[in-house]
């Protein structure tokens, strides 16, 4: 019976081998979203979040590097992240420290209302105030190609690094894998 | 007599396909497109080629759009123009069709993603020019598979031809004439006439490496890129023995050793320097001997590559009045098309004998017929016909993207201290250009496809605050 699977097993393989009308093996939405969703889900149960003395990590978004052939929205990963560490309640995101300067801009610009008078001075955000990142989140997307024949193998692997800024060593990594076979 | 009418039908058939031959719209526009490019008229010279719904149709009218609008600075349009050519490239491998339309060379896909890294950088977006190089280099991997695939096509086109003419004697007849000691001589000096070109390795783009390795030094974020840019300018300079690329190289391995510390490329200016215009294919007619029962001569017309001046011979750099170096020769596109070129060449021989002599036998077989059955008169009118639309329908493929630059030229020089780029070339009153530099590391891009017409002059860097261009 094993036998018989194998045979069967080969004989579909050697069919998709010499199918003309495989796609192309690029990420489509939904290989996007399960990569996410698994890295994420991966970072949350490890623990790594769980502040010993209690609390939340502030965290700074870092980049997450496309290493692909394909044009991929960062961002969108990014933004599934950060949602995800935001709704576990055991971090919380600075938008004030980017490494293109701050993602919001008016935590800075608000406080340029300090030398304006028609401002109540008590409502203004001072100096000091601001907290910097606990840690960082940075990434890459990786693909590498295997030819087999007129087809190709594509694998690609999202990989996900949180660094203790502090000491700069890596608190936490996970990497995700898909595997694509097309044209 | 019952033949003749089968001959007719063949003659008729000729008609319609010289019909066809005559509505050349598409090449007229790109002749068009390329006579505005070369006067320097760009935008008028992307607005010439319509671009047909087909997508693999419309890959050459593309290619000369995005050409077209990238010396015009209008980076958006020419973008459009590359994925629109690039989806055309795609659908092209899907569905191989040689003898149809226009099939994209590898060399074409190669630049196509050099090109959309250039771009990107001159806009300030290195992300996308990061995937833009990774395509370069998948587009490299796969060349072979896609080159073998369009050869396999094209001998079964020849063969399907051998198999369609439906008579033995015209068959009988090219085997003779793919025999014959002249033609043989014939076709092996043509062939020869590609020995002044030189070659490069298979499917492989010096210019489209240095590009990478460049990028990948210069925007460098981490170890990965430290060793894709000592093995792209590695590669780079074991194709071309070129001095920019062993410098560029040397940086690369000192960087990647941790020799060089991460702002030490601060201090150097990359200069890419694209130089005149590529080769352009003409149309060459040779005499084949056919061995017939009479002797008889077909003319066939073959592409050959005809060589386009370069704009200047370098560019010269400076700081001031004082000179920080020229530009050296990277990688010639001449050289590059005339190797994919010269795999070609056998079933562009084959496939052009193969009609010429099928056609010819043809002809002098309903010629007989019309004579034995008609009389002479009927026999020289068959003759006279069958003669113009031979000649009619015997044309070489000349068709390419004739918008490509002739050379790429390069040169890396220390960061002037005045902050600002002066270049220069022989024959130039003073200064054509000076540009002022970002902070950081700077790459500088020259496009200058004629003397004396209008250039592109860019610069970028990963720390150049907005988009800059002179």
């Amino acid at each position: 019976m094993k036998k018989l699977l194998s045979f069967f097993a080969i004989a579909a393989l050697l069919l998709l081998a010499s199918c003309q009308s495989l796609p192309p093996t690029q990420l489509t939405a939904e290989d996007f979203n399960w990569a996410a969703e698994q890295t994420i889900n991966q970072m949350l149960n490890s623990g790594c979040l769980n502040k010993p003395e209690g609390g939340r990590y502030v965290v700074a978004i870092s980049r997450v590097k496309n290493e692909t052939t394909q044009y991929i929205d960062v961002d969108q990963l990014l933004k599934k992240i950060r949602v995800a560490m935001l709704n576990s309640g055991k971090a919380v995101i600075t938008t004030a420290v980017g490494l293109d300067g701050p993602e919001d801009a008016m935590s800075a610009a608000a406080r340029q209302l300090a030398a304006d008078a028609n401002f109540n001075q008590a409502t203004v955000a001072g100096q000091g105030q601001m907290i910097a990142p606990d840690l960082s989140v940075s990434g890459k997307i990786i693909e590498q190609r295997i030819p087999y024949g007129k087809n190709v193998q594509s694998e690609y692997y999202f990989q996900l690094t949180i660094t203790d800024i502090k000491t700069g060593l890596a608190f936490w990594e996970g990497e995700q894998q898909i595997q694509k076979y097309g044209r | 007599m019952h033949n003749f009418p089968t001959q007719l039908k063949l003659l008729c058939l000729l008609a319609l396909v010289t019909l066809l031959n005559s509505c050349e719209t598409m090449t007229s526009q790109l002749a068009k497109s390329q006579a505005l490019y070369q006067s320097g008229q760009y935008t008028a010279a992307a607005a010439a080629p319509k671009v047909p719904s087909d997508p693999s149709k419309a890959l050459l009218p593309n290619l000369y759009r995005a050409s077209s609008h990238l010396m015009a600075a209008q980076y958006g349009e020419c973008l459009s123009d590359f994925s629109a050519a690039e989806d055309g490239l795609q659908a092209q491998d899907a569905s191989i069709n040689w003898f149809d339309h226009y099939l994209g060379r590898t060399y074409d896909g190669l630049m196509l993603q050099t090109y959309q890294a250039l771009v990107y950088l001159i806009l300030g977006q290195p992300d996308r020019a990061r995937v833009a190089l990774n395509r370069l280099e998948e587009w490299q991997g796969k060349a072979a598979r896609r080159n073998q695939r369009a050869i396999a096509k094209a001998q079964e086109e020849i063969k399907n031809e051998r198999s369609q003419a439906g008579n033995a004697a015209a068959v009988a007849s090219l085997d003779k004439a793919n025999q014959n000691a002249k033609n043989k001589q014939q076709l092996s000096e043509y062939q020869h006439l590609l020995d002044q070109w030189g070659a490069y390795e298979d499917f492989a783009s010096p210019a489209g490496s240095f590009l990478s390795g460049a990028f990948r030094l210069l925007y460098m974020e981490d170890r990965s890129d430290a060793d894709k840019a000592v093995f792209q300018l590695r590669k780079t300079y074991g194709m071309t023995n070129s001095e920019p690329a062993r410098q560029l190289y040397e940086l690369a391995e000192q960087r990647a050793a941790g020799k060089l510390s991460r702002n030490a490329m601060d201090d150097y200016v990359v200069v890419l320097f694209e130089n005149g215009l590529g080769p352009f294919k003409v149309e060459r007619r040779y005499e084949i001997f056919i061995p017939l029962s009479r002797p008889v001569y077909a003319g066939i017309a073959l592409p050959v590559l005809v060589e386009q001046p370069a704009a200047y011979p370098y560019l010269e750099l400076q700081d001031g009045s004082s000179s920080l170096g020229r530009t050296l020769p990277l990688c010639s596109i001449d050289r590059l098309v005339a190797t994919e070129f010269r795999k070609e060449l056998p079933w562009i021989i084959a496939s052009a004998v193969t009609k010429a002599v099928i056609k010819t036998t043809l002809q002098v077989i309903a010629m007989e017929v019309a004579s034995k059955n008609y009389g002479r008169d009927a026999a020289l009118v068959t003759g006279i016909i069958g003669s113009a639309l031979a000649y009619a329908t015997t044309n070489a493929d000349v068709r390419g993207w004739n918008l490509l630059p002739k050379e790429y030229q390069a040169a890396v020089v220390p960061r002037p201290s005045s902050g600002r780029l002066s270049l220069t070339a022989p024959g130039m009153a003073s200064s054509f250009v000076q540009v002022e530099l970002p902070p950081g590391p700077s790459l500088v891009y020259v496009k200058i496809p004629v003397a004396g017409m209008p250039a592109l002059v860019t610069v970028t860097g990963p720390r150049a605050s907005a988009p800059q261009q002179n």
